[in-house]
């Protein structure tokens, strides 16, 4: 049995730290600008409302940790987040456990038309994303509320932070797994991985259909924090997503970077948002700052320290038999 | 057709060779796309006698000649590897800035060329971020178009006002053989095949999206390939907007949204890899009128936004799954 080492997991990088130094200076900026912005409450509010985003960026980092990419991000949670408001008078024990499914459902299709059919990621979950919002379009014409009062509740008080550490403490388990480490071979080099025994189909379906479940419970955030379904709900999220992970240090190309830093580019985002309000700017200018971060950040981790990340990468990961 | 089958073989040399050649000619992207578009225009002649009446066809290829404007800078950009995510950003602005701007009066002309000028400036900078910065294609006009999309709304302060010039309307919304948008879209396929196909920028363009490492070392300056791409699908898109600004009336500033992933599905169904550096425009026009008579048919069929928007992707995922497979692992 090949036994994989590698330093994906847990080797800290400089340019790695640069997600948290921008999220410690946005707090502090949140803070200047509103007081109350640090009290408990607040945060979790604040927390509460990213929650959404937090789950589709830690999705979308998953596959993109694999160099795969999902544009069908946004349409799977309008899918779900529709399916939610539908089924919830038969029940929400039955509601919530097929919305968990058909999330994983959607992740392993994901997975199979792109490493069984080995079509190009990029434009088969494009191809995809239409078929989701399509689905989501005839399950639900038009936005609806009707969830229960107790569904409304379910990110409220301090239930988001534990949510958000039990991701993290679940995120450091699996990456050190042995099918974390054959994620990040994969997503390192797809041929190497294969050449070395990884079982690429069996690694891959899983991370999608993790993918899967993170969005189904983006989708169920999103129902909580809405109160209703709408078949354009989750648009937004599959490019905001993508900005999360890459903000947060997840190499493009995959097989480097950790699911903690999506998070974190996921609550930069949110905090942004929260920053042009407090300045009185018109909400248009989110849009502004999000783009500039965006191309600021990655092309200053470019310029400082990738010519070292790039050597590095190339050797990763370490096999020893 | 022929001419297709010709340029075709040209572009990927093996087919000229070997025992298969004609079988492996049969299955090349560009002729099963055409061969698609004929297929759907059939269907479409069952369904309904008058879908191919000459009235109907050339509100068709109306409808799809926005499409195939963007589709065609779109086209080159995948060519070199990369993806343009700005162009959504792009044909907003143009959009709703050629009313907003020009306000109905004609003698507002020149700014027309102004927005042109900005969206070359636009793709400028997309090709900046691309080369020098060296941001993924993908994540940089990400950036460019949410900078792009909110500054249209700062500009307009969130509503559309004003109106086109009278001359673009009237051009834009004359129908038959010789509609505005319809030579707009020959002009621009023709000289996008120029480009791509006849000039040394096309083969650099090639060449840099086959292996860009590659292309380096043989001495290629990248840079201005990549610049120019960026810049040629920039206006492309900006055309395309300005287009649909007399076409419409008014502004929208959803509409470049609807145009984004067609333009892109245009050019992978056309059999251009979205891996770069292997394509064919003649397969985006064709990528481009197989969108659009689909839609057409769906349409015929009576069937709601929602059942064509499923259509679409599966129809997408079926062609994919015929021709733009990647090699295998193993290989």
């Amino acid at each position: 049995m090949t036994k994989l080492r590698t330093s994906g997991g847990y080797s800290i990088r400089l340019s790695d730290l640069t997600i948290y130094v921008v999220l410690i200076a946005l707090v502090i900026i949140n803070t200047v600008l509103q007081p109350n912005f640090i009290e408990p409450l607040n945060l979790y509010y604040v927390l509460g409302t990213a929650m959404p985003l937090i789950f589709a960026s830690a999705a979308q980092g998953m596959v993109i940790l694999i160099s795969s990419i999902d544009l069908a991000t946004g349409s799977v949670v309008s899918l779900v987040n529709v399916l939610v408001v539908t089924l919830i008078g038969r029940g929400s024990f039955v509601a919530i456990c097929l919305a968990i499914l058909a999330g994983i459902a959607m992740g392993l299709i994901a997975g199979l038309i792109t490493t069984l059919l080995r079509l190009p990621a990029i434009i088969a979950t494009l191809a995809l994303s239409s078929v989701w919002a399509g689905l989501a379009l005839y399950v639900l014409p038009t936005p609806k509320g009707g969830l229960p009062d107790w569904f409304q509740t379910v990110l409220a008080g301090s239930r988001p932070l534990w949510i958000l550490v039990g991701m993290i403490l679940l995120w450091q388990w699996f990456s050190r797994t042995k099918q974390g480490k054959h994620m990040y071979a994969i997503g390192a080099n797809e041929n190497a991985a294969y050449m070395s025994g990884v079982p690429i189909l069996k690694t891959r379906l899983l991370v999608f259909a993790i993918s899967g479940l993170l969005l189904a419970l983006s989708a169920l955030s999103l129902s909580a924090t809405t109160g209703g379904g709408d078949p354009l709900s989750g648009t937004a999220l599959t490019l905001q997503s993508i900005a999360a992970a890459v903000l947060g240090g997840i190499h493009f190309k995959g097989g480097s970077g950790s699911i903690v830093g999506a998070i974190a580019g996921a609550i930069v985002l949110a905090l942004i948002t929260n920053v042009v309000y407090y300045t009185g700017a018109s909400a248009f200018y989110q849009g502004v700052v999000y783009g500039l971060l965006l191309i600021l950040a990655l092309s200053l981790s470019r310029l400082t320290g990738d010519r070292k990340a790039t050597f590095r990468r190339s050797l990763k990961p370490r096999m020893s038999i | 057709m022929t001419q297709t089958s010709t340029t075709a073989s040209e572009t990927i040399p093996e087919l000229s060779e070997g025992p298969a050649s004609k079988w492996r000619l049969a299955l090349n992207p560009v002729v099963l796309a055409y061969g698609a578009v004929l297929l759907l225009a059939a269907v479409g002649g069952i369904l309904d006698r008058n879908f191919l009446a000459s009235d109907h066809l050339f509100t068709m290829v109306n409808l799809g000649a926005v499409l195939g404007i963007v589709a065609a800078g779109q086209t080159i950009v995948i060519v070199t590897g990369g993806i343009d995510l700005s162009v959504a950003g792009v044909l907003t602005f143009a959009q709703v800035m050629t009313p907003f701007w020009i306000d109905g009066q004609s003698g507002r002309w020149p700014l027309i060329i102004v927005i042109l000028g900005i969206a070359l400036l636009i793709g400028a900078v997309n090709a900046f971020g691309v080369s020098v910065l060296r941001v993924q294609p993908m994540i940089m006009t990400l950036g460019v178009g949410a900078v792009i999309s909110a500054a249209v709304l700062i500009l307009t302060n969130g509503s559309s006002t004003g109106g086109p010039p009278k001359f673009l309307v009237t051009t834009m919304t004359r129908q038959g053989a010789l509609s505005g948008l319809l030579l707009m879209w020959i002009v621009v396929s023709i000289v996008t095949y120029v480009l791509l196909h006849e000039s040394s920028f096309g083969r650099k363009v090639f060449a840099y999206g086959a292996s860009a490492r590659t292309a380096r070392l043989a001495g290629l300056r990248s840079g201005t390939a990549i610049l120019g791409t960026y810049c040629f699908s920039a206006v492309t898109a900006a055309m395309a907007g300005i287009a649909l600004a007399g076409y419409t009336g008014s502004g929208d500033f959803g509409i470049g949204d609807t145009y984004l992933f067609p333009s892109i599905g245009a050019v992978v169904i056309g059999g251009t890899s979205i891996m770069g550096g292997r394509g064919n425009y003649l397969g985006t026009i064709a990528g481009v009128l197989i969108l659009t008579v689909l839609e057409a048919i769906l349409i015929v069929l009576n069937i709601a936004a929602a059942g064509r928007q499923i259509a679409e992707g599966l129809a997408i995922l079926i062609i994919l799954i015929a021709y733009a497979r990647e090699r295998r692992l193993r290989q």
